[in-house]
C-alpha cells in the first residue's frame, strides 16, 4: 500500500499497482525504496481531485503501460473520438473538475488520463464556431475588429465552408 | 383627398407636408430658430450657433462607427422620451396635433422627428425649445445622483471630458457666444436637473414645467448641462454604465483605423509580448479553462485541430491567448508528421521553417473529404423526324477519395455529390459500374494513382494529378497531368492508351464531415 498526502492534508491509501499508474509516484517509490510508512506528498492536488484520479487508476490498473516517449506517429492513439464507454462516463464532469483532473494528470504524469482530459476538451471545441467556443468556456473576445480581420485573412486556408 | 383605406397608411408613413428627410428637417429647424431668436432672451447668438450645433449632430450621425454618435443616438432617444409626454400631457399641444391625423402609429424615431418638425412649424412658444433641445446626457447616467453635489472632477476624467466635448464640439462655440449671469446659470441648471428628476420619476407634466423654466433662463441649458455633467461624471459614466462600456468597445476599432495594424508577423510578436489573460464573458461563472497552462491547452487543441483544421480557424479567433496557443509548434509538428512521410519532413527541415508555415506551404492530400471533378459533354441526339438536331448536355462526376493507408477509390458516375459522398466506401460501391480502387504515391505536389476496375481485369489505369490550391494553404484542387490505361491484348502484349485530358475538369475538394479526421 502507498500513502498519499493531498494538498489539503488528507491521507489517502491506495494499492501499489494503482498508485504506480502515476509515473511521478512510481519514480518516487523507486527513489525511497521500500519504506513502508512513507507518505508521498502531492502538494498540487486536492483530495477531491486525487480521489477522482485514483478512481481512474483503479479501473485502468491492468492496462499495458503507455510508451514513455511520445511518438509523433502514434496516429491511432491521437484520435479524439476513441474514448471508450467507461472513460467517457468517468470524464463526464463539470468544467471545473475536468480542468483540475487534467492538471493533476499532468502533474502526476498519467499520460492516458491526460489524453482523456485533453480529448474531452477537444470534443468540446470540435465543430463549434468561434462564438460557440467563447460561450462554452466563458471567454470574452479581446481582439479589435481589425485584429480579428487580420487573423481571419491569415488563417483563411484552414476554413472549410 | 386620400380614400378611407389609404388614410392609415398615409399616417404611418409620412404625409407630404410633414418633412421626412434630414435636410428638410434641418431647414425647418433653421427657420424655427430664426423665429425663436426673435423671442429668445439672447437673440443674436442663438440663431446661428444652435444651428451649428445641429449641423454637428446631423453630421456625426453619418459616421456610426465613431464614438461620438453613440452619445448622439442616445440623445435622440432621450429626446424622444422628452417629446412624447409633451404631446400627451400638455393641453396646448392638442391644437397642434389636430393639424395632422390623430392616430399615432408606433413610437419610432420617425414619429419623433415628425413632432420635432411640427413644433418647428408652430409659432415660437418657449415650450418649443424642448423638443428641439440637443440631448442632455445618456439616460442611465442621469440616475447616478444630483450633479451639484459632485464637483470634484478627478484628473483621470479629463480624457472623457475631452471626448464628450468633442461630441458637442460646435455646441461649445454656441455656448461661448451666449454669456449668462452666474446666478442665472445656476438657477437654470437647478431647474433643468429638477426637470430631469421629475421626468425620471414619471412626472412628465412637472418635468415639462421645469424644463420650460430652465430654457427660459438659458436657451442652451441642455448643452451647458451636458458639458457640466461630462466634466463631473464623464469618466465614472463610461466606467459604470453598460451602454457607455459598449460605446468604448465600438470606439476601440475606430481608433485603431487611425493607426493601421502592423504586418501579421510583427503584430504576432507584439501580441506575444502582451500578457493576454482570459477574460470571462459573464460573471455568472468563472472561466475555468484559464487554469490550464499553454502547453496543456495546446495538447487539447492538437486533438481538435488534427481532427479538423476548421477548429484551428475557430480557435484562433476566440481571444488573444487562444490565438497564441493555436500557433504552438507542438500542434503543427504533430500535424506535419501526420500528413507527410516522416523522412520527408525531416529532410525538408520543416522545423527550421516553422511547422505551421511548412504545413501551410507543403502540398498535401486531404483525407477529410472527397475530390470531385464535374465534367460535361455534348452528345448528339437522334431526332425521330429529322426536322431538328437535338443535343444532350451530359453532366457527370469523377470522385476521388484518398485514405491514409495509401489506398484510393475512384468513381465515375452521373450521380450528384450529395447522393454519393455518404456511401463512398469500398463495400458500397464495389459492384457499381465506374468504380475503381487502387493505390497512390505522393511526390511533392504530384500524385500518381494506379487503379484497377473489377470488371475490366485486363486493364490498369494510371492517373497523375497535381495538387494545387485556390488560395494559399488550401490545397483543394487536383489538376490532371496524365491519364492512361494499359491493356493486355490476347498476344499478351501491353498496349498503352493515352486519354485526351481536354474535357477533364480539375478535381475540387469537398469536405465531408462524416469522414472524420483530416
Amino acid at each position: 500500500m502507498v500513502k498519499l498526502l493531498s494538498s489539503d492534508n488528507e491521507k489517502i491509501t491506495v494499492a501499489q499497482d494503482v498508485a504506480v499508474r502515476s509515473m511521478l509516484i512510481k519514480n518516487m517509490l523507486e527513489d525511497i525504496g521500500d519504506a513502508e510508512d512513507a507518505e508521498i506528498p502531492l502538494p498540487n492536488v486536492t483530495a477531491r481531485v486525487l480521489k477522482k484520479v485514483i478512481e481512474y487508476c483503479e479501473h485502468h490498473k491492468n492496462d499495458p503501460m503507455p510508451p514513455a516517449e511520445e511518438d509523433e506517429l502514434g496516429d491511432e492513439r491521437r484520435r479524439s473520438d476513441d474514448i471508450d464507454e467507461w472513460d467517457a462516463d468517468y470524464i463526464d464532469v463539470e468544467q471545473e473538475l475536468l480542468f483540475e483532473i487534467i492538471l493533476a494528470a499532468n502533474y502526476m504524469d498519467i499520460k492516458p488520463l491526460l489524453d482523456l482530459g485533453c480529448k474531452t476538451v477537444a470534443n468540446m471545441i470540435k465543430g463549434k464556431t468561434t462564438e460557440e467556443i467563447r460561450k462554452t468556456f466563458n471567454i470574452t473576445c479581446d481582439f479589435t475588429a481589425e485584429e480579428e480581420e487580420q487573423i481571419r485573412r491569415e488563417n483563411e486556408w484552414a476554413e472549410d465552408r | 383627398m386620400p380614400s378611407h383605406e389609404s388614410r392609415p397608411i398615409s399616417c404611418t408613413m409620412d404625409t407630404p407636408q410633414i418633412p421626412v428627410t434630414e435636410d428638410e428637417l434641418e431647414q425647418f429647424r433653421k427657420q424655427w430658430k430664426n423665429e425663436l431668436s426673435v423671442h429668445a432672451p439672447h437673440p443674436p447668438a442663438s440663431s446661428s450657433s444652435v444651428s451649428t450645433a445641429d449641423a454637428a449632430v446631423t453630421e456625426s450621425r453619418g459616421r456610426p462607427a465613431a464614438p461620438a454618435p453613440v452619445h448622439v443616438w442616445k440623445a435622440s432617444h432621450h429626446r424622444t422620451i422628452g417629446i412624447m409626454p409633451s404631446a400627451e400631457d400638455d393641453d396646448e399641444d392638442d391644437e397642434c396635433d389636430s393639424a395632422v391625423p390623430k392616430q399615432a402609429p408606433t413610437r419610432t424615431r420617425s414619429s419623433s422627428k415628425k413632432r420635432v418638425a411640427k413644433s418647428a412649424r408652430s409659432k415660437s412658444r418657449p415650450r418649443d425649445a424642448l423638443p428641439h433641445a440637443p440631448p442632455p446626457i445618456p439616460l442611465p447616467v442621469r440616475s447616478a445622483g444630483p450633479i451639484a453635489a459632485k464637483t470634484d472632477a478627478s484628473s483621470s476624467s479629463a480624457a472623457a471630458v475631452e471626448k464628450l466635448t468633442d461630441a458637442v464640439g460646435a455646441v461649445s462655440v454656441a455656448d461661448k457666444s451666449a454669456p449668462l449671469a452666474p446666478g442665472a446659470e445656476d438657477k437654470a441648471m437647478q431647474l433643468y436637473q429638477q426637470g430631469m428628476d421629475l421626468e425620471h420619476d414619471g412626472n412628465l407634466a412637472g418635468a415639462l414645467k421645469a424644463y420650460r423654466a430652465a430654457f427660459k433662463i438659458d436657451a442652451h441649458i441642455d448643452i451647458r448641462y451636458q458639458r457640466h455633467y461630462a466634466a463631473v461624471h464623464g469618466l465614472k459614466a463610461s466606467a459604470s454604465s453598460k451602454d457607455a462600456a459598449s460605446s468604448t468597445k465600438t470606439a476601440t476599432p475606430a481608433s485603431a483605423t487611425t493607426a493601421p495594424l502592423p504586418p501579421f508577423n510583427e503584430w504576432l510578436e507584439q501580441i506575444r509580448r502582451e500578457p493576454c489573460p482570459l477574460q470571462p464573458r459573464t460573471d455568472l461563472r468563472p472561466t475555468y479553462i484559464s487554469v490550464l497552462p499553454a502547453e496543456l491547452l495546446a495538447r487539447a487543441f492538437k486533438f481538435a485541430i488534427a481532427a479538423d483544421t476548421n477548429a484551428f480557424f475557430s480557435l484562433s479567433l476566440v481571444c488573444k491567448r487562444f490565438f497564441l496557443v493555436t500557433r504552438e509548434p507542438t500542434i503543427w509538428k504533430h500535424l506535419c508528421f501526420r500528413h507527410y512521410p516522416p523522412e520527408k519532413v525531416i529532410a525538408d527541415a520543416a522545423a527550421k521553417e516553422g511547422w505551421l508555415q511548412y504545413f501551410i506551404r507543403e502540398p498535401r492530400i486531404r483525407f477529410d473529404g472527397v475530390y470531385i471533378s464535374r465534367c460535361m459533354y455534348v452528345r448528339q441526339g437522334i431526332s425521330e423526324f429529322g426536322f431538328n438536331n437535338p443535343v444532350h448536355l451530359v453532366e457527370y462526376f469523377r470522385y476521388l477519395r484518398f485514405f491514409r493507408n495509401g489506398r484510393v477509390l475512384s468513381y465515375m458516375t452521373t450521380s450528384e455529390p450529395r447522393d454519393i459522398v455518404k456511401q463512398f466506401t469500398e463495400s458500397h460501391l464495389e459492384s457499381r459500374k465506374g468504380f475503381m480502387r487502387g493505390t497512390y504515391a505522393q511526390n511533392g505536389a504530384v500524385v500518381d494513382l494506379t487503379l484497377t476496375d473489377k470488371r475490366r481485369a485486363h486493364n490498369t489505369f494510371t492517373k497523375t494529378v497535381q495538387i494545387k490550391g485556390s488560395k494559399r494553404g488550401k490545397h483543394n484542387r487536383l489538376h490532371w497531368v496524365h491519364y492512361s490505361f494499359t491493356t493486355i491484348n490476347h498476344h499478351a502484349e501491353q498496349e498503352i492508351v493515352e486519354l485526351d485530358l481536354t474535357e477533364f475538369r480539375p478535381y475540387v475538394f469537398s469536405k465531408v464531415k462524416s469522414y472524420g479526421s483530416a
